[in-house]
């Protein structure tokens, strides 16, 4: 986060705005497309082409920290959106699955906060695959908010190109991700003990959960291999998981190695057919465990901290 | 009177880090995230109409202990909710009464934060009772959402942490006060004297408020000993205050800027106030920290 004493700077009795806050904008980065948003996506079955995004490259030096995700679905309303979400570039994936929108995107005044941030190299593309999973076509907006650089080589403004520097050296390390079932979920009525599996291919650090269900259901995260459970039996959705304006931050982050396994069992709660899909969120790790940078763990790093980890921070300093 | 330190130490970490001298991967994998339910079936179960639940544990099932940080709830009607903490020698009470859970839990979207986390181990468990206060069945489901030190055998580090935790909670525990008696049943535009009494054993530390009512009212909570409002300055003069600006939900405690100490046996004054026109039914609870007295006897 930016901080006052980064905008403006004393200079004898007054405050004189920093002119390097212009290195650094505000952004908004979203599809690709020659009309205005929104764009369209087929209904369940008919594919729909990727629509790119553009890493905004507004100087020599560009590119993008995004922090949030936040859209809009003019048709199902936000409420209701029925679609899932892919992000992917040149080298790598962003997800192992598709994700629900409602479980990754928020809205303006929530929006779904990406904890490790994103890094956009200006001019980079990210490819983004929109698929519906149930109902007719409809048509969307999607945006990734966040901070755009803007500066030219030999640019003074020290701060900023610092900040800009640790983006580019910590997405040699770590990048954000998102970890989902790997199918579609339907349970029959009252159906329980369905159990869904996820091998984890590369060492990943997750920070919250988020799901979206037609309608109550019970859920249990375990990693079989090692007989790990991070419960204590089921928990109900309705009082112990939510969606990505309010996601479930794990009071501390859970790390899987590589080789470990996901294991969620999910209990139908309802007397009819129940659509669940969850979405972990958190970041995968580029080099083994030994190899990561003591600053990478520093959980303020992260945009922004959970509360719950500011306590644990405050309860070292008595 | 010597002052206590605002920051209670709460963490599992070591003082001067996590991960601090030693791989982080390392302890990341023995601090890891844990959800708890109660031991009902599915952790869920069904209340009659007025009727009351059997008491119910929440523990965990081997390695420990874990610090819980938040509570959510759901519920289909209305319910009071005791809660216990019983570590096999001794049980302590962790509300001073039943409180209302639309006061006290949260749900699904934003639990209730406690004011200070609460260790749980094998030996170390919560005890809960809900009441169903409505004419209807009504069905629970609970969720506290914790941080859990695996203690590792042969990791001395890690029996450390758990060591320190243990002797921290038999000095410091999170606690909630609701008003002497329950709710209180305002007229419409009635005033009402009421109090809330702190236990003779624990000094209390009050962080956080959170009501649940049936209308809007306004509130004064005075120090009974001083006469002191806790909304204005000394005097006699206390202008109360409208729930909607200073006491908080169960979702947003209102929380405090730096902690009011209570000593042990202290009285507090609250007197409500309806505006809403109608009968009024309050519920409040006053989140903190007991203090146990005899560190503080031994302190001095």
């Amino acid at each position: 986060m930016i901080g006052v004493q980064e905008l403006i700077t004393k200079v004898g009795d007054r405050w004189i705005p920093n002119l390097s806050s212009k290195a650094v904008i505000p952004y908004s980065a979203t599809f690709d497309i020659q009309n205005p948003l929104p764009v369209h996506i087929n209904a369940v079955g008919v594919p729909t082409p990727p629509y790119p995004i553009t890493w905004p490259r507004l100087n020599l030096e560009g590119g993008m920290e995004a922090g949030e995700l936040v859209f809009e679905d003019a048709t199902d309303t936000t409420a209701l959106a029925d679609w899932n979400v892919l992000f992917t570039d040149s080298n790598r994936r962003y997800m192992n699955f598709p994700c629900h929108v409602r479980t990754i995107c928020g809205t303006a005044q929530l929006p779904g906060i990406i904890r490790q941030p994103l890094w956009g190299p200006g001019s980079q593309r990210l490819e983004t695959t929109l698929i519906k999973n149930a109902g007719a076509a409809v048509d969307v907006r999607m945006y990734f908010n966040g901070l755009a650089y803007s500066m030219r080589p030999g640019d003074q403004y020290k701060w900023v190109r610092e900040r800009r520097n640790k983006a580019i050296w910590a997405a040699n390390f770590c990048h954000p991700y998102w970890l989902t079932i790997d199918q579609n979920v339907e349970l029959g009525a009252s159906i329980t003990e369905n159990n869904f599996d996820i091998k984890i291919g590369e060492n990943l650090e997750l920070f919250s959960v988020a799901a979206v269900s037609d309608f109550d259901f019970a859920y249990e995260v375990s990693e079989p291999t090692l007989g790990q459970t991070i419960m204590n039996g089921k928990i109900a959705a309705s009082a112990g998981i939510g969606d990505a304006r309010y996601p479930t931050i794990f009071d501390t982050p859970l790390l899987l190695p590589v080789g470990s396994r996901l294991r969620i069992t999910l209990d139908n709660l309802a007397a009819s057919r129940n659509r669940v899909f969850i979405t972990f969120q958190g970041r995968k790790l580029l080099v083994p465990l030994k190899d990561v940078p003591p600053s990478i763990w520093d959980i303020d790093t992260l945009y922004p901290p959970p509360s719950s980890w500011r306590i644990q921070k405050e309860g070292r300093k008595s | 009177m010597p002052i206590a330190p605002y920051i209670i130490p709460n963490s599992i970490a070591r003082p001067n880090g996590i991960g601090a001298g030693k791989p982080v991967a390392q302890t990341r994998r023995r601090i890891t995230p844990n959800f708890l339910g109660v031991n009902a079936p599915n952790n869920s179960f069904t209340v009659p109409a007025n009727g009351v639940s059997d008491i119910l544990t929440v523990g965990v099932n081997g390695g420990g202990p874990v610090q819980v940080s938040g509570m959510s709830a759901s519920s289909t009607a209305e319910a009071l909710v005791m809660m216990w903490i019983n570590d096999g020698n001794r049980q302590v009470d962790m509300f001073n009464q039943d409180l209302h859970i639309g006061a006290v839990f949260g749900d699904n979207l934003r639990p209730y934060r406690l004011p200070e986390t609460l260790m749980v181990d094998e030996l170390r468990r919560i005890k809960i009772k809900a009441t169903n206060i409505s004419a209807d069945d009504n069905t629970f489901h609970f969720c506290f959402r914790t941080a859990k030190n695996d203690n590792i055998v042969q990791d001395p580090e890690g029996q450390l942490c758990s060591k320190r935790l243990d002797n921290k909670q038999r000095i410091t525990y999170p606690f909630l006060y609701g008003i002497d008696g329950g709710a209180v049943t305002l007229t419409a535009s009635g005033v009402s004297e009421n109090t809330v009494t702190i236990y003779e054993d624990w000094h209390f530390w009050l962080r956080q408020l959170s009501y649940f009512s049936t209308g809007d009212f306004l509130i004064d909570v005075i120090d009974s000993n001083t006469g002191e409002s806790i909304l204005n300055s000394r005097g006699d003069v206390h202008y109360p205050n409208r729930n909607t600006l200073w006491v908080g939900s169960n979702i947003f405690p209102f929380r405090l800027h730096y902690p009011r100490l209570y000593r042990a046996g202290q009285k507090l004054k609250v007197r409500l106030t309806d505006i809403s026109g109608d009968i009024n039914v309050v519920h409040l609870a006053f989140g903190g920290t007991h203090i146990s007295r005899r560190m503080w006897r031994e302190v001095e």
